[in-house]
């Protein structure tokens, strides 16, 4: 498990969501934070304000590009999308994650081993 | 930036109203569905701020904004501003000004056109071969071969300094040039006001065409700004030259050597036929000056020159050539590196000293303002700001408000060297005073320095804060009061320590200066007049007869009491010799060879016309002088009888240099070589006037100097008409000498005043605002009794206590740089302990009274009103 560390974990979550929600096609950022919301059932964005640091961060890091756009309701906004590197992140982040629910899954089941 | 920070806002507000109509489409009236997108999103200045930290660039935005901000506190605080910039605009113009004269002088050469191509070529002959003539400079051959075949330089030049006779003027030494023909290539100086320079043709024959270009000056004080000077015909040592031009400057780059006149170099075997050194391969006697191609570094022009000169060597057998390769500058001159550092510490020194107390007297202004910046502080922290932001933003103010300073200063920089310099010498000088990209480089650096020692203190002061007092904002609270007011009299003992050092540095300097002119070299000065004639210049030698008769003549004019030759003149140089025999035993040659005695050789009557006592024995008749004899008498100096003859009396013994002499006469020390440096041993024997080098003649003269000197050059003139003479009287070499001292001597007196004046200012401004600040204390202490005096008492003491410790530290100063100032102060004690002694007193006087006046106004405050300050 040395791939992950605690504040790592915390940022890459949200990295990994953002990234994943792009998948179905660019979005603004009222979006993005609208269907993190609705598809995790309101559990994992505290608030809409923390997705900008993060959509920052993923920019630098060449993963999403961004440009000015018209949102549904006819209104300036600004779109994300995926660019090609972002893709393949997403692959192998949601592969890693994927191996990491299963190990955490392993331990909770079997919480008495070192007991006996 | 700033349309960064516009989109972010843009896209989060998008964001906003968004979510706004979501809700309102939720059913939600408006404002209750803002409110609600907010509270979704979270603190939305947090999160902007969260997410521009991303951007690489953000330290520049928060850069920005330090800025601006130190621009406005600049603003709302006009008076203490301005005097903040004017001090440090003062401190840091001078010291820029002097670095840059500092940097015209030693780190450039003095060639005015893109000096960074010049290239000196000094080379060191060695090994074991047949020396011919050598001052240090270069053959003539090896001067051709590297001009010729090194491909990494544009040009080289030759040049050669010669004192020349001019026929037909008073005052007939003119300062010569010997130059080749590419020295204009080289140089390049500023086009001729009349005629040509030398052109290639003049020197390509080896009997080259006698031409001369003339400098400005020496056309107007010489030639009277003849018009019609081109095409007329001068003598230069008896050979006429065609002058061909009139140059603005021939000024050659090295130390004193703005020449009156261009010769081409060739010419040297008619101007000194003794000298034939143009023709003699084995000679050194060139200094080579020249120029590199661009593509070409200083290191590839040594790499390429040494191969030339090591292939050259294998023609010489046992020569070894190693060549020195600089850009020309006096600091890479092997000479004058030794000596360069004094000079430059000490005019340096004084004005960082002098931007060291601009920038604490600043550090104490700040401080006063930071105080009243406490709470602002206090509740920046409190809120969240981290502490290196803010002791950035601190150290920022000090900055914005040295670059500012920095910024006039780089106007003032551009005449201020040029001021420096006519405030103190009376000719322009001879290099380019303009500031270039090193000086203006120096000029950030030391400004960054400035601003970061000026804010620092009332940054550092800042981030020690008691928050909860601070916030309550009692700015009569003891103990961080008591903290600050350590720091505030800590500021004000640097200051008074280095205005101490400065002020000591004065009263030094106007010591040495004293001593310089009231020295007694053992001889008289007076007097005596020193007659050169212009035939020890050119080599040229006249007949005994004419010596004679003009001595037979001068002795014959009223006024001279006695007339004498010698083979040197004081203070002119020093001929060392090497001892090998006392009275028959041979002796070792001293290790150091200042050890070793030097001669004069003089005329019988040099001892009464110069007034040197003669202890022991006698001095030479005039028969001695002219016969030749085996054993030649001499008169030895009672340094040389200790040294050789300890305990007894010399007078009888012998000793041999290369002749044997007979010691009839011991003579009193005078130190006639150097100025103020004792001659060591020293001899004289009698002067021949067959020989064939000429003497100089010194006579004693009572009554009227000028008379005696118009008389003199008349004489001479008449007894040969080509024959030129200078005359100058011996007081006036020596105060000529100390005309070097005044440009110090000026500088050290200003530096000196502004340093005492901004420590006094200091010391006012700490002593007032301490003041302002214990107004309720006072308050108290006048309503449980304390009368005025006790109050003016109790201010002088606490104010009075950090100038005391400042004024030991400041003797502790001068007597840890008192070695550097030594060697500048002509013998004067630099620990004497009279001036230690008065110097502070005379400080603490003036700081005491910069301390009484308010002093007095916080005895005269109303008890009532101070109560109830705040």
């Amino acid at each position: 498990m040395a791939e992950f560390s605690p504040m790592q974990l915390l940022q890459g979550t949200l990295d990994m969501l953002i990234l994943r929600t792009l998948i179905f096609g660019p979005r603004h950022g009222h979006g993005i934070a609208v269907t993190i919301q609705r598809t995790s059932d309101e559990d994992l964005l505290v608030d809409h304000g923390s997705l900008y640091p993060a959509l920052q961060r993923l920019e630098r890091q060449g993963l999403i590009k961004s440009k000015w756009g018209t949102s549904e309701r006819n209104r300036r906004a600004r779109f994300y999308e995926l660019t090609y590197a972002g893709r393949k992140k997403l692959t192998t982040e949601t592969g890693k994650w994927e191996r990491m629910v299963r190990a955490i899954g392993r331990v909770l089941q079997h919480p008495k081993e070192g007991e006996n | 930036m700033f349309w960064r920070r516009r989109r972010l806002d843009e896209e989060v507000e998008s964001h906003l109203a968004e979510e706004t109509a979501d809700n309102i489409d939720r059913g939600m009236s408006p404002s209750e569905a803002r409110r609600a997108a907010l509270r979704a999103f979270g603190n939305v200045e947090a999160a902007k701020e969260r997410a521009r930290e991303r951007h690489p660039l953000y330290w520049f935005d928060t850069l920005c904004q330090d800025v601006r901000f130190a621009l406005r506190l600049i603003a709302r605080n006009p008076w203490l501003s301005f005097t903040i910039v004017a001090t440090l605009t003062v401190g840091i113009a001078l010291n820029v000004s002097v670095f840059s004269l500092l940097n015209g002088f030693f780190l450039r050469p003095w060639v005015r056109s893109e000096p960074d191509t010049v290239v000196v070529i000094i080379p060191k002959y060695s090994g074991r071969y047949q020396l011919r003539f050598s001052d240090g400079g270069m053959t003539q051959p090896d001067y051709v071969r590297y001009r010729d075949s090194a491909k990494s330089l544009a040009t080289l030049a030759a040049y050669r300094l010669e004192n020349l006779t001019l026929s037909g003027s008073e005052s007939g030494r003119i300062r010569g040039g010997l130059v080749s023909c590419e020295m204009v290539d080289a140089i390049r100086p500023a086009p001729p006001l009349l005629g040509r320079y030398l052109a290639a043709d003049d020197c390509a024959k080896a009997d080259a065409a006698a031409v001369a270009v003339v400098s400005e000056s020496a056309w107007r004080t010489r030639f009277n700004a003849d018009a019609q000077i081109v095409g007329r015909t001068i003598l230069l040592n008896r050979v006429p030259f065609i002058v061909i031009g009139v140059a603005p400057s021939l000024n050659l780059p090295s130390q004193n050597s703005d020449c009156d006149v261009w010769v081409p170099y060739a010419m040297l075997g008619q101007l000194r036929p003794s000298d034939e050194y143009f023709a003699d391969p084995g000679a050194q006697w060139l200094n080579v000056i020249g120029r590199r191609r661009p593509d070409f570094s200083l290191r590839q022009v040594q790499e390429e020159l040494s191969m030339l000169a090591r292939a050259a060597d294998e023609n010489v057998p046992g020569r070894q050539t190693s060549l020195i390769v600089t850009d020309g500058s006096l600091i890479q001159d092997p000479d004058v590196r030794g000596r360069a550092p004094v000079i430059f510490v000490a005019t340096w020194g004084t004005a960082t000293v002098l931007l060291l107390l601009a920038c604490v007297n600043v550090a104490t202004l700040l401080l006063s303002r930071s105080a009243a910046r406490q709470r602002e502080i206090a509740v920046r922290l409190s809120l969240g700001a981290g502490r290196f932001r803010l002791l950035r933003q601190l150290l920022t103010e000090g900055i914005v408000l040295s670059g500012l300073a920095a910024l006039l200063s780089a106007l003032i920089v551009q005449r201020g060297p040029a001021a420096l310099w006519n405030s103190v010498a009376s000719y322009p000088a001879p290099f380019d005073l303009k500031p270039d990209a090193r000086v203006f480089a120096y000029c950030l650096a030391i400004a960054l320095v400035t601003g970061l020692i000026a804010g620092m203190s009332p940054a550092v002061e800042s981030l020690r804060p008691r928050l909860a007092e601070s916030l309550k904002g009692s700015s009569g609270a003891v103990t961080s009061g008591r903290r600050r007011s350590r720091l505030r009299g800590v500021l004000v003992a640097v200051q008074v320590a280095l205005s101490l050092l400065l002020v000591v540095q004065v009263a030094l300097f106007a010591q040495a200066q004293r001593r310089f002119f009231s020295y007694d070299p053992g001889f008289e000065t007076g007097r005596v007049l020193n007659v050169t004639f212009a035939s020890v210049q050119s080599g040229f030698a006249p007949p005994v007869s004419f010596y004679r008769e003009v001595e037979s003549r001068v002795s014959a004019i009223p006024g001279v009491v006695q007339s004498s030759f010698a083979s040197m003149a004081p203070w002119v140089g020093r001929n060392p010799t090497a001892v090998r025999e006392i009275d028959g035993t041979p002796i070792p040659e001293p290790k150091n060879f200042m050890e070793s005695p030097a001669r004069r050789v003089v005329s019988a009557d040099y001892f009464s016309a110069l007034d040197i006592a003669i202890t022991r024995g006698r001095a030479f008749t005039r028969e001695e002088a002219s016969s030749t004899r085996t054993i030649i008498p001499a008169v030895i100096s009672e340094t040389m009888a200790r040294r050789y003859w300890p305990g007894q009396d010399p007078i009888g013994h012998h000793f041999r240099i290369s002749k044997v002499h007979e010691v009839i006469g011991v003579c009193r020390d005078v130190q006639g070589v150097r100025y103020m440096q004792d001659d060591g041993p020293f001899y004289y024997w009698p002067l021949d006037l067959q020989q064939a080098k000429p003497p100089y003649m010194l006579v004693r003269v009572s009554g009227d100097l000028q008379g005696a000197m118009t008389s003199i050059r008349e004489i001479v003139r008449q007894t040969d008409p080509q024959m030129a003479t200078t005359i100058v009287s011996l007081a006036s070499i020596v105060e000529g000498q100390g005309e070097q001292l005044k440009p110090m001597m000026i500088y050290g007196a200003v530096s000196g005043l502004v340093a005492l004046l901004l420590a006094l200012s200091g010391v006012y401004a700490v002593v007032s605002f301490s003041v302002s600040q214990r107004v309720r204390e006072i308050g108290i202490r006048t309503a449980l009794g304390a009368q005025r005096h006790d109050v003016v008492s109790l201010v002088l003491r606490s104010g009075a206590a950090p100038v005391v410790g400042g004024l030991v530290a400041g003797i502790g100063l001068v007597l840890a740089l008192s070695a550097v100032m030594a060697s500048m102060l002509y013998g004067v004690n630099p620990r004497d302990p009279l001036t230690l002694a008065t110097m502070p007193v005379l400080l603490l006087a003036a700081a005491l009274g910069a301390i009484w006046i308010p002093a007095r106004r916080a005895a005269a405050l109303d008890p009532l009103k101070s109560l109830r300050h705040e």
